[in-house]
């Protein structure tokens, strides 16, 4: 009998923690804490306690797959691999779409990232990033100079206060969110900004049930209390950041009163949490989904930098990241140029008959509504690479068959910028193979051999840190040390823990204040009188493991005790939500932990306002 | 020959055990030689992974392999017992060996007396213990107290009082009082822990009273039960371990430093259920903190005294799937189900990721409960009032009755047509 530990990484969300898989003769048997590892000292959540279930789950699509007359055969590699190669000859470079994936390894994302660029030559590559806070990382880089969270997930236990705003970690990143409970042990306060009393907002010494959508607005009341205040930090506004005046002008508007009336919080509770933010150094931001925009990051960066919050442990502006890898796959290059488009662009084009092919690598992006599956439906030629036949999968002309991550080596990069390696436990299910492989051997098959003869992910990995600077210098063996490396790796022993210590990454290296605006988004109406807190959706991953599905059977719609009376709603009841773009028809879950007048949707449906119907039991 | 009870000062011939071995390599000779003899199919220890900081469960079956997991490691907070419940078989198909520190033989016969492993196919030795450190915990309490480079350190030991570490340049050591006081140190279970010679395994092994010229070169072994003089003798014979008998006066001192652990714990037990306060400000504090629960499951996987196939926590009538944090009766379940039992082990503390102190809450009530019903955990087979139906067979007889709420089947409610 063989029995080991194999120490990896979960591959859930971006936190990033480590956990041993328990292999026994050949099959990843369960999961085991893994207390040496720096992120999480062995404590996992849910997900990761269970995330071996779908390794060996009897869903894994095990062979390549051929649709014919509208159904799947099994097909060889080789047959996938021409089949492929000639649909995508003969489109143009530029009708090819690529899409990317937030929880495959650095190494697939890398030379998928080649594959677009050199083999089918199209400027259309992204990854699912776009709900993934694509555009509030780009916010960041702007601020501050480069596109990831400032701190340390470890170092938000030393800061003395702490505001979450779009982000409820204690549910989304729990083993971040950890970090929040040790630092209030720690005597912080915590200040959290959600319209739902969450599992976050239960721990908060002050919860601001906020209206979804208006957290800018929010920010930057604060913003504005502080400076009314003149709390701001002077010596460090003079001296580390530029555009002071304008971000100053641009919150003036956001008085506490009105803000009051934008937010539906009292105008007291707003200055509260201007007071509590300044109280004490060093102050952190934590935010995650809720920054989708790029505006709210840049909210957030404006506040830290009033307070001098950058640049110190316990500090700084945290964006945790949804899926495992969101992080690396944009570091190694995963998103389009000025000339290229975005994922939403891509279907936008798909639609107008301009983008003719898409290859999409682990991401399910049907389940982002119904327009994007009705687009993925009609598309010219669609290859979808995965583990499982999920929505994008079905509608595929071919498949090719991933291997989870306990099947191959390779790097993932966690929120905090640390790269961590996953590891090769056991051997892929069927006929499945690492991403990257797939990838090289596909783009072999299209005459590119040379610039994938990779027979490693360590290969691919050296060739990565020849061209992204944050990743020079850092190798394999580099990555050994349970520590691993956070990038840049030039800070240290390990990296960087605190970016921004002696100065900004930007050109001036200066932190740059932003003028934002509030602007508000669609707006309750007669018609439409719910607001819509978007709901932590159900990935690919979690569908097929037993025990979350277990805990999270169905999409919900969560409404308030008070609304739901009015509406003869009770829990169990089932509710057609419509707004402006469609409706659907979800059981509710009725709760005092939501602020009435709001209800909470799974993010696929796209609507910031909807009706409520009760309708017959099915 | 030697007989149970026997006091002896042992170590090993084999000259790469000795290299690797702790003291006198007794632990990995006998191993050797219980291997090598087929008393054991295979062996559980605990052996050095990415660094000394990380412990991992590793099974051995070839002899020659053992020598790598001679040697203790006081940051192998892990617990055995339930890893060989879960991947290996309840030890129902192979005889196995398992180096135990005092909470694994507890939870050995906890699972035991629950069916859950066959005991009969376990040999265990034992390792006296003064206790565990969290891995991350000692790295930085290595950096900031030692000043030290935690990856420079090739050696740390827990030796009279002191935690010591020998580095590349020196050694050093701190009084674990002082470690302790400023918040590094011991797991809070560890300091409560009064299984520091575990007796109930085959053998216990450690340091303490090996004095004289013996001193850091042998193992002091007590012989618990006939298996363990079986397996000694069969080791002398076969060279790979030396004994003679244990001087008296180590012995004395091997008394002494027992008692001292002892009454240690006594204070810190005092001072930690104290501070729990009682009654309903206990009940309130720990309300309060497990009201951050976010139902991992953590505490449910790695306790030992938990093996249901149907956990309860399950049940939606009871605990609403997906709600976070889940209501009290997440945890009343486990108090209810467990804290006759509990050993104290740590586990459901050390991974708990909202930092709830579920061991000592657990540890706090089984306290209470031993001196009301004198149900002493993990130390024999006996059966606490829990344990007395099988899961399967109960939830099947209850469900037979058209229920399987205890609460209908005790009470019988009116309503209840
Ligand atoms: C955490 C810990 C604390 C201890 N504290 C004391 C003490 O206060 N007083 C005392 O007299 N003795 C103590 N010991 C026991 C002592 O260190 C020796 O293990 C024992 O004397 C046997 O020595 P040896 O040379 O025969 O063992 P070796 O031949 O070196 O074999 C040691 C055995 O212990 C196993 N082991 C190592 N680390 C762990 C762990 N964390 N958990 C379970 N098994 C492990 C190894 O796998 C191996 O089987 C402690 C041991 C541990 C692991
Ligand atoms: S917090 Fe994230 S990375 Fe950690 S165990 Fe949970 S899902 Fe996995
Ligand atoms: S609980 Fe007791 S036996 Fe277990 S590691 Fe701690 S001190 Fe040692
Ligand atoms: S309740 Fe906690 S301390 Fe007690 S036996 Fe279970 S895991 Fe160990
Ligand atoms: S380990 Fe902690 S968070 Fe997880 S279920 Fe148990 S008490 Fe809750």
């Amino acid at each position: 009998m063989d029995f080991k530990y194999v120490p990896s990484i979960c591959p859930y969300c971006g936190t990033g923690c480590g956990i041993n898989l328990v292999v026994k003769d050949g099959q990843v048997k369960g999961i085991s804490p893994w207390q040496r590892n720096p992120v999480n000292e062995g404590k996992v959540c849910i997900r990761g306690n269970k995330s071996f279930e779908f390794v060996n789950s009897a869903e894994r699509i095990t062979t390549p797959l051929i649709k014919k007359d509208g159904k799947f055969a099994e097909a060889s590699w080789e047959d996938a691999y021409r089949e492929i190669a000639s649909k995508l000859k003969a489109v143009k470079g530029d009708e090819i779409g690529c899409v990317a994936s937030a929880r495959t390894c650095n190494e697939d994302n890398y030379v998928f990232k080649n594959f677009a660029a050199n083999v089918v030559k199209t400027a259309n590559i992204d990854y699912c990033g776009r709900r993934c806070n694509a555009d509030a990382v780009r916010g960041l880089t702007e601020a501050f100079g480069q596109g990831a969270m400032t701190n340390s997930i470890t170092d938000i236990s030393a800061a003395k206060a702490i505001l979450v705003i779009g982000s409820n970690p204690l549910e989304e990143n729990p083993l971040a969110g950890r970090r929040v409970i040790m630092a209030r042990k720690n005597g912080a306060k915590v200040i959290v900004a959600d319209a739902r009393t969450s599992a976050t907002a239960k721990i908060a010494d002050l919860h601001l049930a906020v209206n979804p959508g208006t957290e800018v607005a929010f920010v930057n009341g604060v913003a504005a209390a502080i400076i009314k205040a003149g709390k701001e930090n002077k010596d460090f506004i003079a001296k580390k950041t530029a555009n002071f005046e304008k971000c100053k002008a641009a919150v003036a508007p956001c008085t506490p009163d009105a803000v009051a009336k934008i937010c539906g919080i009292s105008a007291e509770a707003v200055t509260k949490a201007a007071e509590l933010f300044t109280a004490a150094h060093p102050a952190s931001i934590i935010t995650s989904a809720g920054a989708v925009s790029g505006d709210l990051i840049r909210a957030c960066a404006n506040l830290a930098l009033l307070t001098g919050n950058v640049g110190v442990a316990g500090a700084g502006v945290n964006l945790l990241r949804g899926k495992s890898n969101a992080q690396g796959a944009m570091d190694v290059g995963c998103v389009p140029a000025d000339n290229g488009h975005t994922v939403p662009a891509m279907i936008e084009a798909a639609a107008a008959g301009k983008i003719k092919a898409l290859y999409i690598m682990g991401e399910n992006i049907a389940s982002a509504g119904s327009h994007v599956a009705a687009v993925l439906d009609k598309v010219g030629f669609l290859v979808v690479q995965d583990m499982f036949m999920t929505e994008t999968a079905a509608k595929a002309h071919v498949i090719l068959p991933s291997a989870s991550f306990a099947e191959r080596d390779g790097t993932v990069t966690n929120s905090e910028r640390r790269i961590q390696r996953v590891t090769k436990a056991v051997e892929p299910a069927g006929k499945s193979k690492a991403d990257w492989q797939i990838v090289c051997d596909l783009a072999k098959a299209m005459g590119a051999e040379k610039d994938f003869a990779f027979t490693s992910s360590e290969e691919i990995f050296a060739e990565i840190t020849k061209h992204v600077p944050a990743y020079a210098g850092i190798t394999y063996t580099k990555l050994e040390a349970p520590e691993a490396v956070q990038w840049p790796a030039a800070g240290g022993k390990f990296g960087t823990a605190v970016l921004y210590a002696d100065k900004f990454a930007t050109k001036d290296g200066k932190g740059a204040f932003a003028a934002v605006e509030y602007k508000a988004g669609e707006a309750v109406s007669a018609e439409y009188p719910f607001a819509v807190a978007a709901q932590w959706p159900m990935g690919t991953l979690s569908m097929n493991t037993p025990s979350i599905v277990r805990e999270f059977p169905e999409a919900k719609v969560i409404i308030s005790k008070a609304d739901a009376e009015n509406l003869g709603i009770i829990t169990g009841s089932s509710v057609k939500v419509s707004g402006k773009s469609g409706s659907v028809t979800l059981a509710a879950t009725v709760t005092t932990a939501i602020k009435a007048g709001v209800v909470s949707l799974p993010l696929t449906f796209a609507a910031a306002a909807v009706k409520l119907e009760k309708t017959e039991e099915a | 020959m030697s007989k149970k009870g026997d006091m002896l000062y042992a170590w090993t011939n084999d000259a790469d055990i000795k290299k690797k071995a702790e003291l006198g390599g007794a632990v990995t000779a006998l191993w050797k030689y219980a291997l090598e003899s087929k008393a054991v199919d295979a062996v559980l220890v605990i052996s050095k992974g990415k660094d000394l900081y990380d412990a991992k469960p590793t099974l051995v079956k070839n002899a020659a392999e053992l020598a790598n997991t001679a040697g203790s490691l006081h940051c192998g907070t892990l617990l055995l017992p339930k890893l060989v419940k879960k991947y290996l078989e309840g030890a129902e198909n192979m005889k196995l060996g398992v180096t135990v520190k005092g909470c694994d033989a507890m939870a050995f016969y906890e699972l035991a007396k629950r069916k859950q492993i066959n005991l009969d196919n376990v040999v265990m030795i034992g390792v006296n213990c003064g206790g565990s450190v969290s891995p991350v915990l000692a790295r930085r309490m290595i950096t900031e107290k030692y000043g030290v480079d935690p990856d420079m350190v090739h050696k740390e030991e827990i030796d009279k009082g002191q935690f010591i570490i020998e580095f590349e340049g020196g050694h050093k050591g701190i009084s674990v009082d002082e470690l302790e006081e400023s918040g590094y140190g011991r797991r809070s279970n560890c300091r409560r822990c009064k299984m520091k010679i575990p007796r109930q395994a085959d053998l216990a092994c450690g340091n303490w009273g090996v004095i004289g010229e013996k001193a850091g070169k042998a193992t002091f072994v007590e012989v618990c039960s006939d298996k363990g003089a079986k397996l000694v003798d069969g080791a002398v014979k076969s060279g790979v371990l030396s004994v003679e008998p244990s001087i008296p006066k180590g012995l004395e001192i091997r008394g002494k430093v027992e008692g001292a652990m002892l009454k240690l714990g006594d204070k810190w037990r005092k001072h930690d259920f104290e501070a729990l306060g009682e009654g309903t400000d206990r009940l309130k504090k720990i309300m309060e903190e497990t009201s951050r629960c976010i139902k991992c499951y953590s505490c449910i996987s790695a306790c030992p005294i938990c093996y249901c196939v149907d956990c309860t926590t399950k049940n939606p009538n009871y605990v609403t799937p997906g709600e976070v944090p889940p209501n009290f009766m997440f945890h009343l379940i486990r108090f209810a189900h467990i804290a006759d039992s509990c050993v104290n082990c740590g586990q459901c503390q050390e991974l708990c990721p909202s930092e709830i102190p579920n061991a000592l809450f657990m540890h706090s009530q089984q306290v209470e409960l031993e001196k009301m019903f004198n149900h002493v955990p993990g130390v024999s087979m006996e059966l606490p009032l829990m344990a007395y139906a099988e899961e399967r067979v109960e939830r099947d007889r209850l469900h037979n009755t058209g229920s399987d709420m205890i609460y209908e089947n005790v009470f019988k409610p009116l309503n209840k047509h």
